[in-house]
C-alpha cells in the first residue's frame, strides 16, 4: 500500500506544481470570499490530481502491469481511494487555514465548509472512479464532467439551504452520511470492476 | 511440481480471433519458446498466464495455481514482460526500484542496480525518455530482480540491436542454468529462440501446430534444394513442404527419406517455420 | 573438455556429443575421475537443449563411460580408459579377422594386403 502511494507521490511531484498553485489560489479565494463555490473548487482541483494519476496509470499500462504484480486488485483500488481521501483532507485543511488566516473563525462556517468539502469530495470520487475504471479515462471524460457539474450545483444549492437551516435541520447530518455510504458502495463497485477487468489488446 | 505451466482445453475468443490451446505445458527447469506470426495468439496466451485475462473455457495453471489473478503468492515468484503493460512512464528506474521493493516480497535491490549498471542504463532518466531497447532492458532488470522462479517474456528481444539481443540472451541463458528456473519466451525472431530454447511450440492462428524438443526437431528435418526439372525424381509423399522460386525449389523432408542423389542441408528454425507456414506443410 | 558440433554432420546432436566425449575418454584426454560439466552448463554453452545433453550423458552412462552421482555430477568412470582400450583392441582384432577372411577368399598375399594398408594411411596423411 505504501509502495502504491509512493508511486503516485513520485508521479505528482513531477507534474502538479502548477495545479497546486491554482489550488492554493482557490483556497485563499474561498477564505476571502466565503464562497462555497471556491471552497468546493479547491477540493475538486485537488481531486483532479488524484484522478490524473488514474489517467496516467491507464495510459502507461501500469494498471495492467500492476495487476500482474503480487498486489491484490483490492489493494490497487484502495490505493486510489486512499489518495483521493488524502487529497480531500488536504483541501479541507487548506480552506480551514485560509479562512482562519483571513480572520473568520466562526465555528459553524468552518464546520459547514469542511462537511461540504468532504461530502462533495466523497460523492465526486464515488461517482467518477467506477466510471473511469470501467470506461477508461478518455472515454468517460464527458460523463465525469457532467457528473462533476451536477455535483457542484447540488452541493452549492444544498449548502445555501443548510446555511438558512430552518427548512431541513437534519441536512448537515444526512448529506455527509449518505456521502460516506456512497463512497463505500463505490469502493465495492470499483473492486468488482477491476477484478473482472480483461486487459485485452489495446 | 512437474509443470511450471499447464493449459488444458483453454479457449478464449477476442472479437474475430479465437485462441484454442488443447494442451500446452512448460516443464519446470526448461526454456520454452513460443513462435508465431503477429496475431497468432502469443500475447493472448501470455496475458492468460499472467492473470490479465480469464479463459472462456479450460484451466490455466501457473506454478500450481489455477487462479493466477487471485494468487499473489504465485505472482510473487513470476517475472514478466508483456505488451501493453508497463511501469509508470514518468518514473525513472531508481524510483521504480523503490516502489517495487515495497511490492515484491523478495526484491533484490543489489541485483537490480547491478543489472541497470550492466545494461548501462541511466537510473535517473524517466522511462518515457528511454528508447525502446532501454525500456525493455528496464523491464527485464525488474523481472530478474526478485528471485523469480518463472520468467514469462513476451517478445523481449524485438526491436533491439543484435548486440543488445545477445546480451539479453546470455543473461537468460545464465538464469536458466539453475534447474529451479523456468522460462517461457515468445518471439518471432527465431534465431534467438534457436540458441536459447529446449522446447519449441509453434502457434498458428490461435492453435498449436506442434510442440517439439528443439534439437530433435532440427535433427529430424532437412532442407533439399533442387530444380524444377529434377523435382519429378522425388517421391511426392516424402516432400513435407515446398517453396518454389524461379530458379530453384526448396523441399522440406524427413532426414531418412532423402534420396541418395540429394544433398541434405540442416534446416534452421527460421527456415523450418517459414516452410511450415508457406510451403503447405502436411502433418 | 572440447566439444565442437558440426552442421554438416548428419548424426543427431546428442550422438555427436557422445562420440566426442567417448573419444576423449578413450584417448586419455579425460582421465578417470574427471568431473564433467553439468548438463545445463554444457547445454547453455553449446546453445542446445538441456534434454539433448541429458540424453548424451545418459547414453555415455549406459555404455559405462561415465558415472553420475546424485547432486554432484557426472564423472569419467574408473579405469574405463584401460577397459576401453581393451575393447577397442578387441574390435580391431575382430575387423582384422574379417579382413583376413575376405583376403583369403580373393587370394591376396600378406604383402598385397600390407600395401593396401600403406596406401590407405598415405591417403589420409
Amino acid at each position: 500500500m505504501k509502495a502504491l502511494l509512493l508511486k503516485d507521490w513520485y508521479l505528482l511531484r513531477k507534474r502538479w506544481g502548477l495545479l497546486f498553485g491554482v489550488v492554493l489560489l482557490f483556497s485563499v479565494l474561498s477564505g476571502a470570499q466565503a464562497s462555497m463555490l471556491y471552497t468546493l473548487m479547491t477540493t475538486m482541483m485537488l481531486l483532479m490530481i488524484s484522478l490524473n494519476t488514474l489517467a496516467y496509470d491507464q495510459h502507461d499500462g501500469w494498471d495492467a502491469y500492476a495487476s500482474a504484480l503480487p498486489v491484490s486488485r483490492t489493494q490497487l483500488v484502495l490505493g486510489k481511494y486512499l489518495l483521493a481521501g488524502i487529497c480531500i483532507v488536504v483541501s479541507v485543511m487548506l480552506v480551514l487555514l485560509a479562512t482562519i488566516g483571513l480572520g473568520d473563525r466562526r465555528m459553524d462556517n468552518l464546520l459547514g465548509n469542511a462537511l461540504a468539502q468532504v461530502s462533495f469530495g466523497f460523492f465526486f470520487v464515488a461517482c467518477n472512479f467506477p466510471l473511469i475504471l470501467k470506461f477508461g479515462f478518455e472515454k468517460s471524460r464527458v460523463y465525469y464532467l457532467v457528473v462533476t457539474g451536477v455535483l457542484i450545483g447540488l452541493t452549492s444549492l444544498l449548502s445555501q439551504s443548510a446555511l438558512s437551516s430552518s427548512s431541513f435541520p437534519a441536512l448537515p447530518f444526512v448529506v455527509p452520511f449518505s456521502a460516506l455510504l456512497a463512497i463505500l458502495l463505490s469502493f465495492k463497485l470499483s473492486v468488482f470492476l477491476l477484478k473482472t477487468k480483461e486487459f485485452s489488446e489495446t | 511440481m512437474e509443470h511450471a505451466i499447464a493449459c488444458t482445453n483453454v479457449r478464449k475468443k477476442l472479437g474475430s480471433f479465437s485462441l484454442d490451446l488443447e494442451h500446452f505445458c512448460v516443464e519446470k527447469g526448461t526454456v520454452h519458446g513460443l513462435i508465431g506470426a503477429n496475431g497468432s495468439g502469443k500475447t493472448t496466451t501470455i496475458k492468460l498466464l499472467l492473470g490479465l485475462m480469464k479463459p472462456d473455457e479450460g484451466v490455466v495453471s501457473v506454478l500450481s495455481s489455477t487462479d493466477i489473478a487471485q494468487d499473489t503468492d504465485a505472482r510473487n515468484r513470476m517475472g514478466f514482460t508483456v505488451d501493453d503493460a508497463s511501469v509508470p512512464s514518468l518514473l525513472n528506474p531508481r524510483e521504480m526500484g523503490a516502489v517495487l521493493a515495497g511490492l515484491y516480497h523478495d526484491w533484490d535491490d543489489t541485483a537490480y542496480h547491478q543489472l541497470l549498471k550492466q545494461f548501462k542504463l541511466d537510473e535517473k532518466k524517466p522511462y518515457r525518455a528511454c528508447s525502446r531497447g532501454m525500456k525493455v532492458k528496464i523491464l527485464l532488470a525488474i523481472a530478474l530482480s526478485h528471485k523469480a522462479s518463472l520468467l514469462i517474456l513476451d517478445e523481449p528481444t524485438s526491436g533491439l540491436d543484435p548486440l543488445s539481443r545477445d546480451e539479453i540472451l546470455s543473461l537468460l541463458s545464465e538464469y536458466s542454468k539453475d534447474e529451479e528456473h523456468t522460462i517461457l519466451i515468445t518471439s518471432h525472431i527465431t534465431s534467438d529462440l534457436e540458441k536459447l530454447c529446449d522446447y519449441i511450440t509453434v502457434l498458428d492462428e490461435g492453435k498449436i501446430r506442434f510442440t517439439e524438443e528443439k534439437d530433435a526437431l532440427l535433427d529430424s528435418y532437412r532442407l533439399v534444394r533442387t530444380t524444377h526439372s529434377a523435382l519429378a525424381d522425388f517421391d511426392p509423399e516424402a516432400i513435407l513442404a515446398k517453396r518454389e522460386g524461379e530458379f530453384q525449389i526448396e523441399l522440406l523432408m524427413h532426414k531418412e527419406q532423402i534420396p541418395s542423389f540429394a544433398e541434405p542441408i540442416r534446416v534452421t528454425l527460421e527456415e523450418l517455420v517459414i516452410l511450415l507456414a508457406k510451403g503447405g506443410f502436411k502433418g | 573438455m572440447d566439444i565442437i558440433l558440426s552442421n554438416n554432420n548428419p548424426d543427431p546432436i546428442y550422438l555427436q556429443i557422445v562420440e566426442q566425449i567417448r573419444a576423449q575418454i578413450v584417448q586419455g584426454i579425460l582421465p578417470e575421475g574427471t568431473l564433467l560439466p553439468s548438463i545445463r552448463s554444457l547445454a547453455k554453452d553449446l546453445r542446445i537443449s538441456v534434454i539433448t545433453t541429458k540424453r548424451a550423458y545418459d547414453e555415455l552412462e549406459r555404455e559405462g563411460y561415465i558415472q553420475t552421482v546424485a547432486a554432484k555430477g557426472s564423472y569419467v568412470a574408473a579405469r574405463s580408459h584401460e577397459q576401453l582400450k581393451e575393447e577397442y583392441l578387441r574390435k580391431i582384432e575382430e575387423h582384422m579377422r574379417s579382413i583376413k577372411l575376405l583376403s583369403d577368399f580373393l587370394g591376396l598375399s600378406d604383402e598385397e594386403l600390407g600395401m593396401m594398408y600403406q596406401l590407405l594411411t598415405k591417403g589420409e596423411a
